[in-house]
């Protein structure tokens, strides 16, 4: 009776009947409290902003909406990169106006009017000219943005317009024409220059003066001798780079200038290896990394990859390509990257590129370490038939396949292995931008291929390998690219190595 | 893989007996436990030992999961490092494998997210974090505050 009228009372009315409430069944389970669903503000602020730094600014806006908590942590990420652009499609800029185009414009405004609470949020600085700018627009725009953000910490600059650079004298000057701007130099840590140009002293005074520099992206660095020793006076950069990457040619010199100070920093390196010089990387202790974009700095007469002329420039490629690869101890290098570029256009047909490109990278795949590197990535399409005879070169790979050990002595014609390998002998791969195809290698029997006992010689280490393929709108050239997967991740099945394939449009 | 054992931390060689917050034991190979650098540390400050290493923040059912992702990725390279991702645009795709990993509940999104933290394991972190990026993008505020 009492608990019925404490009922009563609850339901907020006296008058109100208490409810007749049914017998609970024995067998129900009485409620466990049930404990509320995690939500996005229920998450660490460091992961919250961890998920932040993958959206847009759209994503960003709408996260600021969400909840009180949220709005700081949405608001650094959207200030946190500085996205400025001239984009005027075609229309001359107004005189004594902005060379930015109209939100580049609103958004620095907006800083301005907020220095200390949005300027300050400014990491990251991502410049493109997309209009014409003059270089001395250039170093002032920076300057400006230098001294208004003075937390910036990572710049980008990328392409001047008309298709070329922007300038490096213009960050050069844009850092030395106030106290503040020239503080963004020796806290940068990272900077991307590497669609700029320019003289290679400019950007090699910029680099003396970034202390903090951690990692450097760069274009074309033809540094020489008397640059650094007439320009530098002989100094060389203090920073201590993790991370290298040169993504056009670069002298041997600008290399070591650029790395003076980094080497036992230096953790990953993407560079050019063309066929006249091989790169020293064995001063670098701690390099787990190592990405080479493959090309040819003078192209043989006919151009022609199947061409006897152009063997002596892939065999120099080759040592020099090996030899850089040796030179950076091989056991620590757990990640070989290559990619194939193209740097003789003035004589190289259209298209050439690749036709280079698939029979270089599968030849070079020989002369790969086999110690050490447990991850191969090969940006380029490969020739199936060199593939898969690498694949099936029981020599390199330091033993038999599986379907090969004994007691076998010769494979079934089904079996992966025999594919693998009559797809060495049989198959007729065209090639992706229909030159001459490379002379198919010498077809390899797996009984008769000399195989050391495993115990004499220590199998490969390469566990992982990653291999792209072109994207095509053909339906004949899709079904054959998925043959050739097929074919190779048997093969490497049998050297129990796992295949990821990747599609690329262009590079 | 993990094997689960009700008792006891009896380890043999290149083994490491995990103890989770709901004082279950998993014994996994050395390799697979090194991709947490968290333990990592742990295994090289107590040298060799054959102590179970607790884990009091990460229950059973999800050390469980994160296991599985190690041991799918344990001949992976070290991440390297950050290189110019930061000045670039960042992206959220996720392999075929890993996308198929992550499909879980959001509770249990959340709680590998948060023992990927804790174990310090920055690839599986980044999974999990471009997972819910992936969730909100395209959301309206009323919508990203029912995740």
């Amino acid at each position: 009776m009492r608990r019925q009228d404490k009922h009563a009372v609850s339901m907020g009315s006296a008058s109100v009947p208490p409810v007749g409430i049914p017998p609970t069944p024995p067998h129900t389970p009485p409620l466990a409290p049930c404990a509320p669903l995690p939500t996005l503000t229920a998450l660490p602020t460091e992961i919250v902003c961890h998920v932040f730094s993958y959206l847009s600014p759209p994503a960003l806006a709408a996260c600021a909406l969400v909840a009180h908590p949220l709005l700081p942590l949405a608001r650094a990420a959207l200030y946190a990169r500085l996205t400025l652009r001239n984009q005027r499609h075609g229309r001359a800029a107004a005189h004594d106006a902005s060379p930015l185009d109209e939100p580049s414009s609103a958004l620095l405004a907006t800083l301005r009017a907020h220095p200390r609470s949005l300027a300050r949020l400014a990491h990251a600085l991502d410049f493109d000219l997309l209009s014409h700018v003059g270089a001395d627009d250039v170093a002032a725009l920076l300057a400006d943005v230098f001294a208004l953000c003075p937390a910036l910490t990572s710049v980008r600059l990328g392409a001047g317009a008309h298709g070329h650079g922007l300038p490096f004298r213009g960050l050069h000057r844009g850092l030395a024409l106030s106290p503040a701007a020239a503080a963004t130099a020796q806290r940068l840590t990272r900077l991307d220059v590497e669609r700029c140009a320019g003289a290679p002293h400019t950007l090699a005074l910029v680099l003396l003066e970034a202390r903090e520099l951690r990692a450097l992206r760069i274009g074309q660095f033809l540094l020489e001798q008397d640059d650094w020793d007439l320009f530098c006076g002989k100094r060389a950069p203090q920073c201590r780079l993790e991370s290298f990457v040169a993504t056009g040619r670069i002298t041997c010199t600008a290399f070591e200038f650029c790395t003076a100070a980094s080497s036992a920093s230096l953790r990953a390196v993407e560079l050019p290896q063309c066929e006249h010089t091989a790169l020293d990387l064995s001063r670098f202790s701690a390099l787990s990394s190592v990405a080479l974009s493959l090309f040819l700095a003078s192209a043989p007469t006919p151009f022609s990859p199947a061409h006897a002329a152009f063997e002596p420039t892939m065999q120099r490629l080759a040592r020099h390509f090996a030899a850089t690869l040796a030179s950076a101890r091989a056991a620590l290098v757990s990640r070989v990257s290559l990619a194939g570029a193209w740097d003789c256009a003035a004589t190289a047909p259209p298209g050439a590129s690749q036709a280079v490109d698939v029979v270089l990278h599968a030849r070079l795949l020989e002369r790969l370490p086999r110690e050490g590197v447990r991850e191969v990535v090969v940006r380029t399409e490969l020739n199936a038939i060199a593939l898969a005879a690498w694949l099936a070169d029981d020599e390199w790979w330091g033993g038999p396949a599986r379907a090969a050990l004994p007691p076998e002595e010769e494979e079934p014609p089904g079996s992966p292995a025999a594919s693998v390998a009559s797809l060495a002998v049989s198959t007729n791969v065209p090639s992706p931008v229909g030159s001459p195809s490379p002379p198919p290698p010498p077809p390899r029997s797996l009984s008769s291929s000399p195989t050391l006992p495993p115990s004499s010689r220590r199998r490969a280490d390469v566990a992982v390998l990653e291999l792209w393929q072109k994207q095509s709108y053909s339906a004949a050239r899709r079904e054959f690219q998925h043959r050739v997967r097929e074919r190779v991740e048997a093969g490497a099945r049998e050297r129990g190595v796992e295949v990821r394939w990747r599609m690329y449009e262009r590079w | 893989m993990a094997s689960a054992s009700g008792s006891g931390a009896a380890t043999g060689g290149g083994k490491v007996t995990l103890t989770t917050s709901d004082a279950e034991n998993f014994v996994v190979e050395r390799d697979v436990a090194n991709r947490s650098v968290l333990i990592r540390n742990m295994l090289e400050d107590v040298g060799e030992s054959d102590q179970p290493i607790p884990l009091p923040n990460v229950s059973a059912n999800v050390l469980k999961k994160v296991l599985e992702w190690c041991e799918h990725h344990k001949k992976d390279p070290e991440p390297i490092a950050e290189d110019l991702d930061d000045n670039r645009r960042k992206t959220t795709e996720i392999s075929d494998w890993d996308a198929k990993f992550i499909q879980v509940d959001q509770e249990m999104l959340f709680e590998i997210i948060l023992a990927a933290n804790y174990l310090d394991i920055k690839p599986l972190l980044d999974v999990g974090c471009k997972t819910v990026a992936n969730m909100i993008k395209g959301k309206q505020p009323e919508e990203i505050r029912k995740l």
